[in-house]
């Protein structure tokens, strides 16, 4: 779970405002932290294929085949703070893994442990009849080995769950993950505790140099 | 571009409702508007709505004036035009006694006005009416056109209420009998239907209604002025251009009163020549007189004297056609008796005349036929009697007699035969004669003596020609308990002897125990044991 932060926009404005390049020198230390963990995760990326057939970008898998390159690079950080989602948060520092390969990577068996359920013969309506035709939807595995999911998932490492078991929050199966989520795993919480630590600097530094005692407090707890 | 995907670790987030508090903003600036949206058509469906009752409200005025006015034309035709003022309020109170709206009772009692043509007897069939319509369910209008046409002595309508009578009952018996049947049956209903719901809900109906009515007629009144008319249609009129046009309305109704406010000051100064005349003119204040008021009172006092002589020339026309008509029926049903009383004589004569005619056929039909000499004489004393001719029948009768019995005996002794006795004629003398016999053991008296058997000399049979049927002695003649007759007199007793009982007896055992011995599913016997089962 993400740490909340109060009146962080505040914070954003008043650096801006009173100490631009303390601005900056915080969003390079938050960077600094967050890209150890870019860096480990990266690492987990592996040079070659773990099955031959999903390297050939053939297909419809030409955009989806394992490129570690591609892979790697699209694990990365962000410091600049997102855009409210729909209940008003914004996040302050990011880790994203945005690649398809990577992605696939990172997530492949997270729902279906077993590999997705092979596809049925199904009775549609068509043409004014009814007709049997192979399923095609996302939910089933369309390829001809009814066992390649379960195959796939088992040629890759075991998923590793960042979400610690005394953390707050639910648990859920996608704080799962083979790159990203392992090396946020493996980090145990400093990363978090490192940007906080930053940003109250920040922010103790902010209220000393406005001299506004007490109107800017920007107080960091764990929600 | 972290915020595109999903996979992401957010790390520290903070809370920015900018967004959202834009959002709230927004939402609750769509709130106010919708609201006043619902205001604004509130607003105008109330006014629809207002415009809509407005006008049923005309329109029930319109109906209720017209009403009014039938009745008030009514009564001048029947020359009681001074009495409408009582007509009106006896309407009045009625439809507050009986909640009964002046819609339903204004016709009615129009029409029994017609009828009868007086106002006392339509008053009282009226309330007669609301009874009966009370205890049968049948509507008031019905009741009161039934009872109208009663008056009259059209009855037939009046066999729905179930009276009790037959179609010929109300036909011959007077409306007044009928009237008084009915209200007997009907008696309390009116009383009754006061205390029920049905009643309250009438009541507040009617109030309705008459709010209605008084609305309509503040509207038409109102409306008619700003219309530029005095009717109901210039009304009307007005109400469906202000439906059609809420907003023209206001504008409409200044001008209107604009100028109805310029049109009267117009008048006035006409009316006045130009403020000289009038309550507060110059002539009046010139002269220091009082304005003259009127008290909107006729001449006469309240012609009084006028009204009561009206009705009372209206009842005594009443009171002679109601004559008129129980004379007329009276005479009617007189007449309908007779004819009905003729009508069955000549029933009954014509039904007599037949059979006597068809008898009468029959026996001469019967003489023309081949007949003994016997029977023809037969035959003609049969017509004789018929005919009550006395002598003639009494002649061939002896004929006949003579002719069963050549030496006439039969005739005489049937001529001499006495009167038939009591049979128990003899009893009077034998009680008497066993009281006088106590009365002297009490009194020591010589016992009296026995009474004799009286005359009990049976006339001899003479020796006729008649056959005689033997005598089985089943039928014997006493002549104290009269006629006997034994069944068994003749009976033969016949004596059986069997000689050699033995042989009989047993040949009889033998036949039984072999007939018993063959039928196996009435009784068993087990031959070896000798037992017998059933």
């Amino acid at each position: 779970m993400p740490v909340e932060l109060d009146n962080a926009v505040a914070l954003s404005k008043a650096l801006k405002n009173y100490a631009p390049d303390l601005a900056k020198e915080t969003q390079k230390e938050i960077a600094g932290h967050l890209r150890k963990v870019v860096n480990q995760a990266r690492g987990f990326v592996p040079a070659q294929s773990p099955l031959s057939g999903w390297g050939n970008q053939t297909g419809i898998w030409e955009y989806r085949a394992f490129n570690a390159g591609i892979m790697k690079r699209g694990i990365g950080y962000s410091t600049t703070p997102t855009k409210p989602n729909k209940r008003g948060f914004r996040s302050l520092a990011t880790i994203f893994n945005k690649s398809a390969a990577g992605a696939i990577y990172e997530t492949a068996g997270r729902k279906n442990p077993q590999g997705m359920p092979p596809a049925q013969r199904v009775k549609k309506y068509r043409n004014g009849q009814f007709i049997q035709e192979w399923q095609l939807d996302k939910t089933v595995n369309k390829s001809a080995n009814p066992n390649a999911g379960r195959q796939f998932i088992d040629s890759l490492p075991p998923l590793v769950d960042s979400q610690q078991s005394n953390s707050a929050g639910r648990r859920t199966r996608k704080t799962k993950g083979r790159l990203m989520f392992r090396a946020w795993a493996q980090d145990q919480g400093r990363t978090t505790a490192a940007v906080v630590k930053a940003i109250q600097n920040a922010n103790m530094t902010v209220v000393k140099k406005s001299d506004a005692r007490g109107q800017y407090t920007f107080m960091g707890r764990d929600k | 571009m972290a915020g595109m995907t999903d996979l992401a670790i957010r790390i520290a987030t903070t809370m920015d409702a900018t967004g959202i508090n834009k959002a709230d903003k927004s939402v609750k600036g769509l709130d106010k508007t919708i609201k006043k949206l619902g205001r604004t058509l509130g607003v105008t469906l109330g006014a629809s709505a207002m415009a809509a009752y407005g006008k049923a409200a005309v329109k029930a005025f319109a109906e209720d004036e017209a009403a009014a006015r039938r009745l008030s034309s009514a009564v001048d035709n029947l020359g009681l035009s001074f009495s409408k003022v009582q007509v009106a309020t006896f309407i009045s109170g009625l439809e507050q006694s009986a909640a009964i709206a002046d819609d339903v009772l204004r016709p009615a009692f129009q029409s029994l006005l017609n009828i009868t043509g007086s106002l006392t007897k339509s008053q009282e069939l009226l309330n007669n009416a609301i009874q009966i319509s009370r205890a049968s369910g049948v509507d008031l209008a019905t009741v009161t056109a039934d009872l109208g046409k009663g008056y009259v002595g059209i009855t037939r309508g009046l066999i729905k209420y179930n009276t009790g009578l037959t179609r010929a009952e109300l036909q011959t018996k007077s409306f007044n009998e009928i009237l008084g049947i009915m209200l007997a049956k009907s008696a309390g209903a009116a009383q009754d239907y006061l205390t029920t719901t049905s009643y309250k809900m009438d009541v507040l109906r009617l109030a309705s209604e008459n709010a209605k009515e008084s609305i309509g007629e503040g509207l038409v009144n109102s409306f008619a002025v700003l219309g530029g008319g005095s009717q109901a249609s210039d009304a009307a009129k007005t109400i469906d251009n202000i439906a059609k046009g809420i907003n023209a309305i206001t504008m409409a109704t200044a001008q209107a009163v604009n100028g109805l406010r310029l049109l009267y000051k117009g008048l006035d100064f006409l009316t006045s020549f130009g403020g000289l005349t009038g309550g507060d003119g110059l002539l009046a204040r010139a002269l220091n007189r009082q304005p003259t008021v009127s008290s909107g009172r006729s001449a006469s006092p309240a012609g009084t004297a006028i009204r009561t002589r009206q009705q009372r020339e209206a009842e005594a026309a009443a009171a002679k056609r109601a004559k008129e008509v129980a004379a007329l029926t009276k005479k009617q049903v007189a007449s309908t008796k007779a004819l009905t009383a003729e009508q069955k004589k000549q029933n009954s004569l014509k039904k007599s005349a037949s059979i006597f005619d068809l008898e009468q056929v029959q026996l001469v039909a019967a003489l023309k036929g081949k007949l003994t000499a016997e029977e023809t004489m037969r035959v003609q004393a049969q017509l004789a009697i018929l005919n009550g001719n006395e002598a003639v029948a009494r002649q061939l009768t002896d004929q006949i007699l003579k002719a069963q019995d050549a030496s006439g005996n039969l005739a005489k002794f049937l001529t001499a035969l006495p009167n038939a006795r009591n049979p128990f004629e003899y009893l009077d003398a034998y009680l008497s004669y066993l009281a006088g016999k106590a009365a002297a053991i009490m009194t020591s008296q010589p016992v009296p003596s026995a009474p004799s058997a009286g005359n009990t000399a049976v006339p001899t049979v003479p020796a006729t020609n008649v056959p005689t049927f033997p005598s089985d002695n089943m039928i014997t003649y006493n002549t104290r308990t009269g006629l006997n007759y034994n069944p068994n007199a003749n009976n033969v007793v016949v004596e059986l002897k069997i000689t050699g009982e033995g042989d009989v007896t047993n040949a009889i055992a033998k036949g039984l125990q072999n007939q018993s011995l063959s039928t196996g599913d009435s009784s068993y016997i087990n031959r070896r044991t000798g037992g017998f089962a059933g």
